[in-house]
């Protein structure tokens, strides 16, 4: 038991060396959570839900359980917020979450029947985001407190950047062999092999996430109910509350369709989104680069409206795309959603 | 895809920041934990409608019932980019 008391409730505080290697540990582990995270989301989800024969509205529906999961993020601090040593609870719970997104590509191994698969991959699904929801402020918390003071804009854009770098490179891998077992008509092979990757990924997470040493907080509340309020009572944070809250509401109408309608509407093929998304990798690297100067320079209200009004222009050009601009040739019509079969074919 | 890639990363690092820098030092997961979750709220409540919108517009539009709900989705952020953006408190990272 002592290795697991020094792992995760040490009794020195950490020193700058051992900072220093949790900054090392925590910029690779957010590397393997990103190729999960898109793995378990975007084209990858909606495919996998229309091989299970699911409706655009059901793809959609699972499409928001992400951001359902985030509403107990209102529960979060009352865990967080009264302990000293997080790093155990928040460990917890990130296995919980990414373990059962690698699980839900695994379902039709062990239930063959389409509609019953579809609805354990609900319950699963539902499970993994209600903990990532529960383990996002503390997990956040966690990243800040590790942050060197002064320079958090370059070490966040270094993060962003090797996350970015290592989920594209993933991203386009196991889209080609998805695109590759999909011609050969064992799409679900293809998801099964994706399944097993993502459960060794949440493994490799799981040790990176115990190897970074913890900076405790230095202070401890005892959080009350009423304290959800304190930030919409707080005159200085309303305003941005307030933003974040209205962008939410406007965004949700229409984030949960985009993969969907690129696959389904566009009839794009995994190589091709993921190919672009190499390119976008590229794009957000030199954004996290670009915006984290910015940052340090001119603030992060600036940052914050630029990006918004860039990333609105896009949701707008979203509305004005048409089926048939996209450059691969269709190989397969979703329009409409193909039958439902009744059971799953052999995995093999 | 492109272009919104270059601005979500430095979007999301400099809402997260400016939550950090905005709140006090006393309930930093409270206020961070708050946002996110009263704006998830916000984002599920017109992902609901949007849901159970989309079935009824396809029948009127087809293919053409996603792209009505982007072009909500793009006016209602610039309204609200355009009133609340204004307001935001500023912080140097």
């Amino acid at each position: 038991m002592g290795w697991f008391k020094e792992l995760f409730f040490p009794a020195q505080a950490p020193t700058e060396a051992q900072l220093q290697s949790g900054r090392r540990c925590l910029i690779t582990e957010g590397a393997v959570a990103a190729v999960i995270y898109s793995i378990g989301t975007g084209n990858f989800l909606a495919g996998y839900l229309s091989c299970l024969g699911a409706s655009i509205s059901f793809c959609a529906l699972v499409a928001m359980i992400p951001q359902l999961g985030c509403v107990l993020q209102f529960l979060s601090p009352f865990v967080f917020e009264r302990i000293h040593h997080r790093k155990l609870a928040i460990w917890i719970m990130c296995v919980i979450y990414r373990l059962s997104l690698g699980v839900v590509l695994l379902v039709p191994l062990v239930v063959p029947e389409a509609r019953h698969a579809r609805l354990v991959v609900l319950v699963l699904y539902t499970i993994s985001f209600f903990s990532a929801g529960l383990v996002t402020p503390g997990l956040q918390h966690m990243t800040l407190g590790l942050a060197p003071d002064g320079s958090r804009g370059q070490f966040f854009a270094r993060k962003d950047i090797v996350a970015a770098c290592v989920n594209s490179a993933a991203t386009l891998l196991l889209g080609r062999q998805l695109d590759y077992f999909t011609d050969a008509g064992k799409t679900y092979t293809g998801f099964l092999v994706i399944g097993g990757v993502c459960c060794a990924l949440a493994v490799t997470d799981a040790i990176l996430l115990a190897l970074v040493r913890e900076n405790p907080v230095k202070f401890v509340s005892r959080m009350r109910p009423a304290d959800i309020l304190r930030p919409v009572r707080d005159p200085v944070f309303r305003p941005l509350l307030l933003y974040s809250v209205v962008g939410g509401l406007a965004s949700g109408m229409a984030t949960p369709f985009l993969s969907v309608y690129q696959l389904r509407v566009l009839d794009l093929s995994h190589t091709f989104i993921t190919s672009v998304g190499v390119v976008s990798a590229v794009a957000g690297m030199a954004g996290s680069w670009f915006w984290g100067r910015c940052a340090d320079a001119a603030g992060w209200r600036r940052v914050i409206r630029l990006t918004a009004a860039i990333s609105l222009s896009c949701t707008l050009g979203w509305a004005f795309i048409r089926p048939g601009w996209g450059p691969s040739p269709p190989r397969c019509s979703w329009w409409p959603p193909p039958p439902v079969p009744a059971a799953l074919p052999s995995p093999a | 895809m492109v272009a919104t890639a270059a601005c979500s990363g430095g979007a999301s690092i400099a809402s997260m920041n400016l939550q950090f820098a905005s709140s006090p030092e006393s309930g930093k997961t409270a206020y961070i934990g708050v946002t996110s979750a009263m704006a998830s709220i916000a984002a599920c409540t017109s992902a609901a409608v949007g849901t159970a919108l989309q079935p009824l517009l396809q029948n009127l539009l087809g293919a053409g019932s996603i792209p009505v709900l982007f072009l909500l989705a793009g006016l209602g952020g610039f309204a609200n980019l355009t009133i609340n953006g204004r307001k935001l408190p500023d912080s140097r990272s």
